[in-house]
């Protein structure tokens, strides 16, 4: 059986360059139970959800424009929202959705990105080609699903496929078709249902098949 | 048969007490419950005791064993056996001058409801059972068995049609001369096509199918809902008459037949939560209706503008910021 590196040793590597030459550093790391993680003091943690002691990406975004971060956690996994996750990849077998925070940190902000992996941390200089970015966070989230149960997020991940935001999409048109109907349910010859339909139908034609670009 | 049964629902009582998980019960009735299906069914209403559910897992085991394998004349005597149902309202079905849709939700003992009712409305003009075909719907194979059982002689008048394209022509055909079609609208096989309908306190998704036959063939709709008998057995529960409003309306465009169609669902399905909200433990759909998500309302009219605007606007909708071709 081969041995992962596990997070909370990745986390003390990354804590011992804190000790080091490097000035600032963005590291990449799986959401796991506190217990597996190791002490994340001194760090600014960025997730979804804007815990007590995490912001949200864009918060952290703003405040290393005024440069008073200089230590990051990124949870990758969390990040798969439409609205937090804007970066589609496109791999040979399949596409999916990754957040823009890590290409920002290293290509604006200069930040040498380490990222964990099964195998052991993998360190990206300041200005790193956006495909290298690209591929160790793929390669990232691929090894986070080797932590098994541990591995809080997985059962997320789906929604960072274009797959499931094309049935959200549908899902959210049904829903704006069904409360036009709903509402002209008793009138349905009311000439008033045609311009919100129309709008319906612009908003489904704006959509884009990322699954087939 | 019917006697033991009663038996043996009866000496099975105690199991309603329980109100914890038992993997052997589950393992028994093969009902592999997940945790969120355990809360979608205790959180209904004033919530019921997981035992209740259980046992009514037991009694419809109970039923679908006695019914495999036995000939017509043990079949119809069992089915009348368990049958409480007041047919006095059938006389509307029978005495139409345009075709009828009967419309029955999956709740409670809604295979014997429908055989019941078919088999007595097949006397007086042909009948269309119409449901899933069992190669995709593996529940439904109990029904082709029982009506092979039952109908699978002329003079019965039941002919089974299953959702595909010959038995939609089928049901059309016979709407238009008629005929009685027994239809389900609360299932679907894509949800893309469905629309969404308030429903016991949430949204769910339906077909418009049954509103669309109606309108296409002049036919009108009776919702009915099968309910369980106290103790033992089941009773077949009768709705109001719904008719299409294009009878008022006959030149609709697509939009505006869509639109009277959703009307016509969302009375058909008012009807049945009249009947089914105190006991919806008894409907097949219930755990995956009540396990996801909070109680959802459709918008208001006033509200629909700004939703809108919302909507085109979301992050959804929009193109990716960035594509970066791996390949």
């Amino acid at each position: 059986m081969v041995e992962i590196f596990a997070p909370k040793q990745a986390l003390e590597a990354a804590s011992a360059m804190r000790c080091g030459h490097l000035r600032r550093l963005a590291l990449v790391l799986p959401t796991t139970p506190p217990a597996q993680e190791g002490d994340v003091e001194g760090w600014t943690l960025i997730d979804c959800n804007g815990h007590s002691g995490v912001s949200k990406a864009t918060e952290v975004l703003r405040r290393v424009g005024e440069q008073d971060v200089d230590w990051i956690i990124v949870r990758t996994d969390q990040l798969y929202q439409p609205t937090e996750a804007t970066v589609l990849i496109q791999l040979r077998d399949r596409s999916l959705f990754l957040s823009p925070v890590e290409f920002i940190l290293n290509d604006k902000y200069g930040y040498p990105l380490v990222i964990w992996t099964a195998a052991g941390l993998v360190t990206l200089p300041p200005e790193s080609p956006f495909k290298d970015i690209g591929l160790q966070l793929v390669q990232h989230l691929q090894d986070c699903s080797l932590l098994g149960a541990s591995w809080l997020e997985r059962d997320h991940q789906a929604l960072r496929t274009p797959e499931h935001r094309g049935k959200a999409r549908n899902r959210q048109l049904r829903f704006l078709r069904s409360s036009v109907a709903n509402a002209y349910r008793d009138a349905p010859t009311s000439p008033l249902a045609f311009p919100l339909l129309d709008r319906i139908t612009g908003i489904e034609a704006s959509q884009v098949d990322e699954s087939s670009r | 048969m019917s006697l033991l049964m009663r038996l043996a629902v009866a000496l099975a009582s105690p199991i309603k007490r329980i109100d914890r998980r038992s993997t052997v019960i589950e393992r028994l009735l093969q009902l592999p419950l997940t945790p969120n299906d355990v809360h979608a069914v205790r959180q209904y209403g004033k919530g019921i005791r997981l035992g209740v559910y259980y046992h009514w897992y037991l009694e419809k085991f109970f039923v679908a064993r006695s019914v495999r394998g036995v000939h017509r004349r043990k079949a119809t005597a069992l089915i009348d056996a368990l049958d409480a149902t007041d047919y006095g309202d059938i006389r509307q079905v029978v005495e139409s001058a345009t075709g009828v849709l009967i419309a029955i939700p999956h709740h409670a003992h809604y295979v014997l409801s429908m055989t019941a009712l078919a088999a007595r409305l097949g006397k007086f003009r042909k009948v269309h059972v119409f449901y899933g075909q069992p190669a995709t719907h593996r529940n439904n194979a109990v029904f082709d068995r029982l009506h092979q059982v039952l109908f699978d002689h002329p003079e019965s008048g039941v002919e089974v049609i299953h959702d595909n394209r010959q038995g939609l022509a089928k049901a059309i055909k016979g709407l238009k001369r008629g005929e009685i079609v027994l239809i389900m609208p609360d299932a679907f096989q894509d949800e893309d096509a469905t629309m969404m309908v308030p429903f016991c306190g949430r949204l769910m998704n339906a077909m418009l199918g049954t509103a669309v036959l109606a309108r296409k063939t002049g036919s009108w709709i009776l919702p009915v809902v099968s309910t369980k008998k106290a103790g033992f057995g089941f009773i077949t529960s009768f709705g109001t008459r719904i008719d299409h409003p294009i009878r008022q309306h006959p030149t609709l465009t697509p939009e505006q037949a869509r639109i009277a169609d959703y009307g016509v669902i969302r009375r058909v399905f008012a009807q049945f939560e009249d009947r089914m909200a105190n006991e919806l433990h008894y409907w097949q759909n219930v755990r995956g209706h009540l396990s996801f998500g909070p109680t959802a309302e459709l918008p208001a009219l006033a509200d629909l503008p700004a939703l809108l605007d919302a909507v085109s606007r979301s992050a959804l909708f929009n193109p990716p910021g960035l594509v970066l071709d791996l390949r």
